[in-house]
Protein backbone atom coordinates (compact mmCIF):
# COMPACT_ATOMS: atom_id res chain seq x y z
CA UNK A 1 0.00 0.00 0.00
CA UNK A 2 1.03 3.63 -0.43
CA UNK A 3 3.01 4.75 2.61
CA UNK A 4 1.34 7.76 2.72
CA UNK A 5 -2.07 5.98 2.47
CA UNK A 6 -0.69 3.90 5.47
CA UNK A 7 0.15 6.78 7.26
CA UNK A 8 -3.19 8.65 7.00
CA UNK A 9 -4.64 5.28 7.81
CA UNK A 10 -3.00 4.60 11.08
CA UNK A 11 -3.39 8.10 12.15
CA UNK A 12 -6.80 7.35 11.66
CA UNK A 13 -6.32 4.62 13.78
CA UNK A 14 -5.88 6.03 16.73
CA UNK A 15 -8.13 6.72 19.88
CA UNK A 16 -9.82 9.60 19.58
CA UNK A 17 -8.68 10.65 15.83
CA UNK A 18 -12.27 10.49 13.63
CA UNK A 19 -10.52 11.00 10.41
CA UNK A 20 -7.50 13.03 8.46
CA UNK A 21 -7.23 13.97 4.94
CA UNK A 22 -4.30 15.59 2.32
CA UNK A 23 -5.64 18.09 0.46
CA UNK A 24 -3.42 20.21 -1.97
CA UNK A 25 -3.35 24.42 -2.68
CA UNK A 26 -6.53 24.05 -4.84
CA UNK A 27 -8.28 22.95 -2.15
CA UNK A 28 -8.73 18.91 -3.25
CA UNK A 29 -8.76 16.15 -1.32
CA UNK A 30 -5.88 13.60 -2.62
CA UNK A 31 -5.98 10.52 0.17
CA UNK A 32 -8.24 10.40 3.23
CA UNK A 33 -8.93 7.98 5.39
CA UNK A 34 -12.09 6.62 7.02
CA UNK A 35 -14.55 6.71 9.25
CA UNK A 36 -14.60 10.41 8.61
CA UNK A 37 -18.03 11.93 10.46
CA UNK A 38 -18.31 14.29 7.35
CA UNK A 39 -19.41 13.44 3.82
CA UNK A 40 -17.50 13.95 0.93
CA UNK A 41 -19.13 17.35 -0.13
CA UNK A 42 -18.44 18.49 4.22
CA UNK A 43 -14.61 17.43 3.58
CA UNK A 44 -14.10 19.13 -0.06
CA UNK A 45 -15.73 22.69 1.59
CA UNK A 46 -13.43 22.09 4.76
CA UNK A 47 -10.36 21.12 2.48
CA UNK A 48 -10.81 24.44 0.26
CA UNK A 49 -11.51 26.97 3.36
CA UNK A 50 -8.58 25.10 5.08
CA UNK A 51 -6.24 25.72 1.64
CA UNK A 52 -7.67 29.43 1.50
CA UNK A 53 -6.29 30.05 5.51
CA UNK A 54 -3.33 28.34 4.79
CA UNK A 55 -2.45 30.33 1.93
CA UNK A 56 -3.27 33.57 4.20
CA UNK A 57 -1.54 32.54 6.87
CA UNK A 58 1.71 31.37 4.79
CA UNK A 59 1.84 34.67 3.16
CA UNK A 60 1.21 36.63 7.16
CA UNK A 61 3.51 34.45 8.65
CA UNK A 62 6.05 34.45 5.45
CA UNK A 63 6.59 31.00 5.88
CA UNK A 64 5.63 27.88 3.58
CA UNK A 65 4.26 25.81 6.14
CA UNK A 66 1.99 27.19 9.11
CA UNK A 67 -0.07 25.51 11.59
CA UNK A 68 -3.33 25.34 12.82
CA UNK A 69 -5.47 23.71 16.01
CA UNK A 70 -8.51 25.00 16.50
CA UNK A 71 -10.58 23.86 19.30
CA UNK A 72 -14.35 23.79 19.27
CA UNK A 73 -16.91 21.76 22.01
CA UNK A 74 -17.63 18.86 20.17
CA UNK A 75 -13.75 18.36 18.80
CA UNK A 76 -10.44 19.34 17.72
CA UNK A 77 -9.35 20.20 14.20
CA UNK A 78 -5.08 19.48 13.44
CA UNK A 79 -3.78 21.10 10.59
CA UNK A 80 -0.82 20.84 9.22
CA UNK A 81 0.72 22.82 6.39
CA UNK A 82 2.72 21.30 3.84
CA UNK A 83 4.22 22.88 0.77
CA UNK A 84 1.81 22.46 -1.66
CA UNK A 85 -1.21 21.86 0.68
CA UNK A 86 -2.05 20.38 4.41
CA UNK A 87 -2.63 18.13 6.41
CA UNK A 88 -5.80 17.88 8.73
CA UNK A 89 -6.73 15.89 10.90
CA UNK A 90 -10.28 15.79 12.85
CA UNK A 91 -10.39 14.61 16.60
CA UNK A 92 -12.04 14.44 20.05
CA UNK A 93 -11.39 17.21 22.37
CA UNK A 94 -9.70 15.06 24.72
CA UNK A 95 -7.47 12.63 22.11
CA UNK A 96 -4.30 11.50 23.50
CA UNK A 97 -2.17 14.76 21.74
CA UNK A 98 1.33 13.01 22.57
CA UNK A 99 0.30 9.88 20.58
CA UNK A 100 -1.16 12.09 17.88
CA UNK A 101 1.94 14.63 18.11
CA UNK A 102 4.49 11.43 17.71
CA UNK A 103 2.66 9.80 14.91
CA UNK A 104 2.61 12.78 13.25
CA UNK A 105 5.83 13.44 13.42
CA UNK A 106 6.95 10.44 12.18
CA UNK A 107 4.47 10.76 9.25
CA UNK A 108 5.01 14.58 8.80
CA UNK A 109 8.56 13.66 7.92
CA UNK A 110 7.77 11.04 5.66
CA UNK A 111 5.45 13.34 3.40
CA UNK A 112 7.96 16.55 3.29
CA UNK A 113 10.09 13.42 1.98
CA UNK A 114 8.00 13.08 -0.46
CA UNK A 115 7.59 16.36 -1.23
CA UNK A 116 11.24 16.90 -2.19
CA UNK A 117 11.95 14.14 -4.09
CA UNK A 118 8.37 15.12 -6.38
CA UNK A 119 10.36 18.68 -5.94
CA UNK A 120 13.22 17.34 -7.94
CA UNK A 121 13.61 17.32 -12.05
CA UNK A 122 11.85 20.49 -13.30
CA UNK A 123 11.54 22.53 -10.67
CA UNK A 124 15.18 21.79 -9.91
CA UNK A 125 16.05 22.56 -13.51
CA UNK A 126 13.96 25.52 -13.05
CA UNK A 127 15.46 27.32 -10.22
CA UNK A 128 19.10 26.44 -12.02
CA UNK A 129 17.99 28.64 -14.60
CA UNK A 130 16.78 31.58 -12.39
CA UNK A 131 19.90 31.37 -10.91
CA UNK A 132 22.18 31.40 -14.52
CA UNK A 133 19.62 34.49 -15.23
CA UNK A 134 20.58 35.97 -11.87
CA UNK A 135 24.15 35.33 -12.67
CA UNK A 136 24.12 36.73 -15.93
CA UNK A 137 22.44 40.13 -15.16
CA UNK A 138 23.55 40.98 -11.70
CA UNK A 139 27.61 39.21 -11.60
CA UNK A 140 28.90 39.80 -8.80
CA UNK A 141 26.19 40.59 -6.79
CA UNK A 142 24.42 38.07 -7.31
CA UNK A 143 25.12 36.01 -4.41
CA UNK A 144 22.32 37.69 -1.83
CA UNK A 145 19.75 37.56 -4.61
CA UNK A 146 21.00 33.81 -5.34
CA UNK A 147 20.44 32.62 -1.34
CA UNK A 148 16.70 34.31 -1.93
CA UNK A 149 16.32 31.57 -4.59
CA UNK A 150 18.12 28.98 -2.37
CA UNK A 151 15.13 29.22 0.42
CA UNK A 152 12.11 29.58 -1.85
CA UNK A 153 9.71 26.59 -2.11
CA UNK A 154 9.13 23.92 -4.69
CA UNK A 155 5.91 25.40 -5.66
CA UNK A 156 5.25 27.91 -8.48
CA UNK A 157 3.99 30.06 -6.25
CA UNK A 158 6.26 30.22 -3.99
CA UNK A 159 9.03 30.69 -6.98
CA UNK A 160 6.99 33.59 -7.57
CA UNK A 161 7.39 35.25 -3.94
CA UNK A 162 11.00 34.36 -4.34
CA UNK A 163 11.10 36.49 -7.02
CA UNK A 164 8.72 39.34 -5.91
CA UNK A 165 11.60 39.32 -3.26
CA UNK A 166 14.86 39.28 -5.26
CA UNK A 167 13.61 41.74 -7.44
CA UNK A 168 12.66 43.92 -4.67
CA UNK A 169 16.18 43.70 -3.17
CA UNK A 170 17.83 44.05 -6.03
CA UNK A 171 15.77 47.55 -7.00
CA UNK A 172 16.77 48.72 -3.59
CA UNK A 173 20.41 48.04 -3.63
CA UNK A 174 21.61 46.93 -6.83
CA UNK A 175 20.15 48.62 -9.49
CA UNK A 176 16.66 49.28 -10.47
CA UNK A 177 16.85 48.60 -14.51
CA UNK A 178 18.72 45.10 -13.84
CA UNK A 179 16.09 44.33 -11.15
CA UNK A 180 13.11 44.87 -13.75
CA UNK A 181 14.56 42.77 -16.82
CA UNK A 182 15.87 39.63 -14.01
CA UNK A 183 12.59 39.57 -12.33
CA UNK A 184 10.69 39.55 -15.91
CA UNK A 185 12.94 36.62 -17.55
CA UNK A 186 12.27 34.90 -14.51
CA UNK A 187 8.65 34.85 -14.48
CA UNK A 188 8.83 34.09 -17.60
CA UNK A 189 10.77 30.64 -17.00
CA UNK A 190 8.50 29.94 -14.32
CA UNK A 191 5.27 30.06 -16.31
CA UNK A 192 6.74 28.11 -19.16
CA UNK A 193 7.35 25.54 -16.36
CA UNK A 194 4.15 25.91 -14.88
CA UNK B 1 26.57 84.41 26.81
CA UNK B 2 27.79 84.50 23.45
CA UNK B 3 30.87 82.14 23.95
CA UNK B 4 28.50 79.78 24.92
CA UNK B 5 26.83 80.29 22.06
CA UNK B 6 30.01 79.52 19.98
CA UNK B 7 30.94 77.06 21.71
CA UNK B 8 27.89 75.12 20.91
CA UNK B 9 28.64 76.34 17.01
CA UNK B 10 31.80 74.79 16.94
CA UNK B 11 30.97 71.09 18.46
CA UNK B 12 27.85 71.31 15.83
CA UNK B 13 30.19 72.55 13.34
CA UNK B 14 32.79 69.32 14.02
CA UNK B 15 30.22 66.68 14.81
CA UNK B 16 28.53 67.90 11.34
CA UNK B 17 32.41 67.31 9.37
CA UNK B 18 32.13 63.61 11.11
CA UNK B 19 28.55 63.06 9.66
CA UNK B 20 30.02 64.08 6.17
CA UNK B 21 33.13 62.46 6.44
CA UNK B 22 30.51 58.93 7.94
CA UNK B 23 27.65 59.57 5.07
CA UNK B 24 30.62 60.10 2.15
CA UNK B 25 32.01 56.40 3.44
CA UNK B 26 29.07 54.55 2.80
CA UNK B 27 28.08 56.01 0.02
CA UNK B 28 31.12 54.65 -1.44
CA UNK B 29 30.65 51.24 -0.22
CA UNK B 30 26.73 50.93 -1.70
CA UNK B 31 26.48 49.39 -4.47
CA UNK B 32 23.29 50.97 -6.02
CA UNK B 33 19.68 51.08 -6.42
CA UNK B 34 17.05 53.27 -4.99
CA UNK B 35 18.81 53.44 -1.19
CA UNK B 36 22.06 54.16 -3.21
CA UNK B 37 20.76 57.25 -4.99
CA UNK B 38 18.33 58.22 -1.83
CA UNK B 39 21.16 58.31 0.20
CA UNK B 40 22.96 60.54 -2.29
CA UNK B 41 20.47 63.07 -1.35
CA UNK B 42 20.53 62.23 2.33
CA UNK B 43 24.42 63.46 1.75
CA UNK B 44 23.71 66.25 -0.12
CA UNK B 45 21.40 67.47 2.29
CA UNK B 46 24.28 67.00 4.90
CA UNK B 47 26.26 69.03 3.08
CA UNK B 48 24.26 71.94 3.05
CA UNK B 49 23.01 71.35 6.68
CA UNK B 50 27.62 71.93 7.24
CA UNK B 51 27.59 75.13 5.14
CA UNK B 52 24.40 75.89 7.36
CA UNK B 53 26.22 75.52 10.94
CA UNK B 54 29.42 77.29 9.36
CA UNK B 55 27.27 80.05 8.44
CA UNK B 56 25.00 80.47 11.60
CA UNK B 57 27.85 82.11 13.67
CA UNK B 58 28.77 84.03 11.58
CA UNK B 59 25.46 85.59 11.55
CA UNK B 60 25.99 86.33 15.59
CA UNK B 61 29.28 88.11 14.55
CA UNK B 62 27.62 90.52 11.87
CA UNK B 63 24.27 91.12 14.16
CA UNK B 64 22.05 90.14 11.36
CA UNK B 65 18.97 91.10 12.30
CA UNK B 66 16.33 89.01 14.26
CA UNK B 67 13.99 88.28 11.26
CA UNK B 68 16.62 87.54 8.80
CA UNK B 69 17.89 84.73 11.72
CA UNK B 70 14.22 84.13 12.19
CA UNK B 71 13.71 83.04 8.49
CA UNK B 72 17.22 81.13 8.24
CA UNK B 73 16.36 79.04 11.72
CA UNK B 74 13.22 77.96 10.28
CA UNK B 75 14.65 76.61 6.83
CA UNK B 76 16.98 74.95 8.56
CA UNK B 77 13.88 73.07 9.98
CA UNK B 78 12.22 72.75 7.10
CA UNK B 79 15.24 70.94 5.21
CA UNK B 80 15.50 68.92 8.61
CA UNK B 81 12.06 67.33 8.56
CA UNK B 82 12.46 66.68 4.67
CA UNK B 83 15.69 64.73 5.60
CA UNK B 84 13.87 63.10 8.46
CA UNK B 85 11.24 61.95 5.91
CA UNK B 86 13.95 60.42 3.41
CA UNK B 87 15.59 58.52 6.12
CA UNK B 88 12.48 57.54 7.21
CA UNK B 89 11.38 56.13 3.82
CA UNK B 90 15.12 54.33 3.47
CA UNK B 91 14.35 52.23 6.66
CA UNK B 92 10.95 51.57 6.05
CA UNK B 93 12.28 50.19 2.60
CA UNK B 94 15.01 48.59 3.81
CA UNK B 95 13.13 46.57 6.76
CA UNK B 96 10.36 45.80 3.90
CA UNK B 97 13.64 43.63 1.72
CA UNK B 98 14.52 42.48 4.71
CA UNK B 99 10.99 41.16 5.34
CA UNK B 100 10.56 42.12 9.45
CA UNK B 101 7.31 43.97 9.02
CA UNK B 102 4.23 43.33 9.79
CA UNK B 103 2.21 43.93 6.34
Amino acid sequence: MDPIQTFINELASLVGVQGAFLFDRQGAINQYSTPMELTLDQGVALARTLSRSLTGLSSLEHSNRVDIELVFNEGRLVLKGLSDGGLCILCDRQVNYSLLNLTLEQGLGLLRTVEMKADTGETKQTLEDMKAIVQEILGEHSQRVISILDNAGASSEELMKAIEQAEKMTRMFIDKDQAGRMAQRMRELVDKSS
Amino acid sequence: MIYVSYGLSFLGILVMVVNVVLAFRLQRVLIGGEIRSRWGLLTNFILVFLVGYILSPLLLVFSVPVEYMGAVVFLIFLFGAIFVSIVIRIIRDTLSVLGVLEE
